[in-house]
């Protein structure tokens, strides 16, 4: 992308991830975020809660929470129960209210004990004034089942309209810094293949979301994000949220790139010279002014005017005829 | 008083109730020595607060002597701590490996101890047992590992984390889903160099969904009397 584009592309996509947290005019029915062990999808789902405005009602289906989050209007047990009564309860937590937020904290037991009608009982609830959050978690392994079609991640995938991937701000960095010089990218907890690991360093703290936001039109909008922990500032205000390079962590790497692309083009494009290739103006003065041997041939018309091959026998060396020359 | 070792930030009871400690462990490095160690810290106090936890530990591998044993050499007095109501211990001995049953029992120990005011501590160590003998599925062990976190202040959970056990899908899926719940992970493992005489493994303790810690990782000696040693990479010791 363009640099000039980068002010504008901040400006929009802040205001794009403040309407997708807040939910505003039903900018997204279903959102899936897809969280692991390294950055769980807790404090975004605690977010998304504080910037509902009051006359949300917040439905809470748990699958691996026993206490409700704060900011939750309604708490409802999901484990064990069939889809039939989990949608009725839900129907009677969002009757009256104009305008609810139903939260899913664990996708994976859905998909693992009811696969084939997961994708059927969502989009059916699915309706004007709700909006669906769900959190799929991306390192529990799927059951392995011999029933045929995609595995509920792809259609969730297919059915969300944002998806929202969770990411732990020193693993970003660290992606980067070693992606910067052409290092393979390091790998945390389970994926460190050491026996043992579960959870990797570094794991679970400054949040990274990496947002990828499908437009009516079917154009998508990506973008990544920093949402940092709002609790620093006054109470109850909403967490920080910048595009990712705009991070200042993210930024000092970045500069150390720029430096280099800026030292790359005073050298002419070419890499790793340690003597400057380019002429002040005074050196371009000097150059003009330098008179160079055989001027005459460059001016215009130069010597004999066109093309005439100019030929000066040698007496000694040459064969010389003068019979044939006259002819 | 022991002096402060580095784990001591990591074994202060969560500030919030209801909430698990996951501890991991592989066969080379059992993880009995960190039930005992916060055991021994829950019970010691209870001796100097006014309202002391009642505190349930139930192992599906251990005896009850093996670890009152432990508990004696950290200085623990067990025979006030047997005729005491706050403490339940069911070992292997006692229960059955069956997850009605187990349910049962554990939620009858649950309500004696939780008629009271004060805190529930109830741990259950290497719980995925359940799982590999056949006793339950993952949604059963689930539910009963739910069922108390949501009944006791504080749950602490042991699995086993070995590799051959992890490649089992419900094993892996049990292991990965409790760590999602968790607000605090113990994950132990050997040295990566190898066997050595004075270091008994690694000891990684991370936070879970939405703690935000970083983690850290310390070594740790369990020496033959017992006694254990926590101590920082490259640190020297006497």
């Amino acid at each position: 992308m363009p640099p000039q584009s980068l002010h504008h592309r901040r400006t929009h996509n802040l205001l794009l991830i403040t309407r997708l947290l807040s939910l505003r005019d039903g900018v997204s029915p279903f959102t899936l975020l897809l969280d692991s062990l390294s950055q769980s999808a807790k404090p975004l789902l605690a977010e998304y809660a504080r910037r509902q405005p009051p006359n949300t009602r917040t439905i809470f289906i748990s699958f691996e929470t026993v206490v409700a989050p704060s900011g939750i209007s309604v708490f409802i047990k999901g484990r064990g129960k069939s889809l039939v009564n989990l949608q009725r309860e839900i129907a009677a937590a969002a009757s009256g209210s104009s305008r609810s937020l139903l939260v899913l904290d664990n996708l994976n037991t859905l998909a693992s004990t009811h696969a084939q009608s997961l994708t059927l009982f969502l989009s059916s609830l699915l309706a004007p004034g709700m909006a669906l959050l769900g959190v799929y978690h991306l390192d529990l392994p799927v059951p392995t089942k011999s029933e045929p079609g995609p595995s509920p991640l792809t259609l969730l995938k297919y059915l969300s309209t944002t998806l929202l991937t969770m990411h732990s701000l020193p693993h970003v960095l660290l992606q980067k810094r070693h992606r910067d010089v052409s290092l393979p990218p390091p790998t945390w907890g389970l994926d460190e293949g050491v026996e043992g690991i579960l959870v990797g360093l570094g794991s679970n703290m400054e949040m990274v979301v990496e947002m990828e936001y499908r437009r009516k039109s079917g154009r998508a909008v990506l973008e990544w994000f920093v949402i940092g922990e709002g609790k620093e500032e006054e109470g109850g205000k909403d967490a920080r949220v910048m595009l990712l390079e705009d991070h200042p962590l993210w930024r000092v790497s970045e500069k150390v790139r720029k430096g280099e692309a800026e030292e790359l083009e005073k050298n002419g494009g070419i890499d790793g010279v340690t003597f400057e290739l380019g002429i002040t103006e005074r050196q371009r003065k000097a150059r003009e002014g330098v008179q160079l041997p055989y001027m005459d041939a460059q001016r215009e018309g130069g010597i004999g005017g066109g093309g005439a091959i100019l030929f000066t026998p040698e007496k000694e060396v040459d064969d010389f005829d003068e019979e044939e020359d006259e002819i | 008083m022991p002096p402060p070792t580095p784990l001591a930030p990591y074994t202060s009871p969560p500030p919030t109730p209801h909430t698990l400690t996951l501890i991991t462990s592989l066969l080379p490095v059992p993880s009995t020595w960190l039930t005992q160690h916060l055991l021994s810290l829950h019970l010691s106090s209870s001796t100097s607060s006014s309202n002391p936890p009642s505190t349930i530990l139930i192992s599906l591998t251990q005896d009850q002597n093996f670890h009152l044993d432990a508990l004696k050499k950290l200085g623990i007095q067990t025979q006030t701590l047997q005729r005491s109501t706050r403490f339940t211990f069911l070992g292997i001995n006692d229960i059955q490996l069956d997850l009605p049953a187990l349910s049962k029992t554990v939620r009858e120990a649950l309500s004696r101890a939780s008629a009271g005011e004060e805190e529930v501590i109830l741990m259950l160590e290497s719980v995925d047992i359940l799982l590999s003998s056949g006793a339950a599925d993952i949604n059963g062990v689930m539910d009963l590992i739910l069922y108390i976190q949501e009944t006791a202040t504080h749950t602490i959970v042991s699995v086993n984390a070995d590799d051959p056990l992890m490649r089992n899908e419900q094993h892996a899926a049990l292991v990965v889903g409790l760590g999602h719940i968790a607000h605090r992970v113990f994950a132990l493992r050997g040295l990566d160099t190898g066997v050595a005489r004075d270091v008994s493994g690694v000891l990684r303790v991370t936070g879970g969904g939405g703690s935000a810690e970083g983690g850290k990782e310390v070594l740790y000696f369990v020496g033959d009397g017992g006694g254990v040693e926590v101590f920082e990479r490259g640190e020297v010791r006497s």
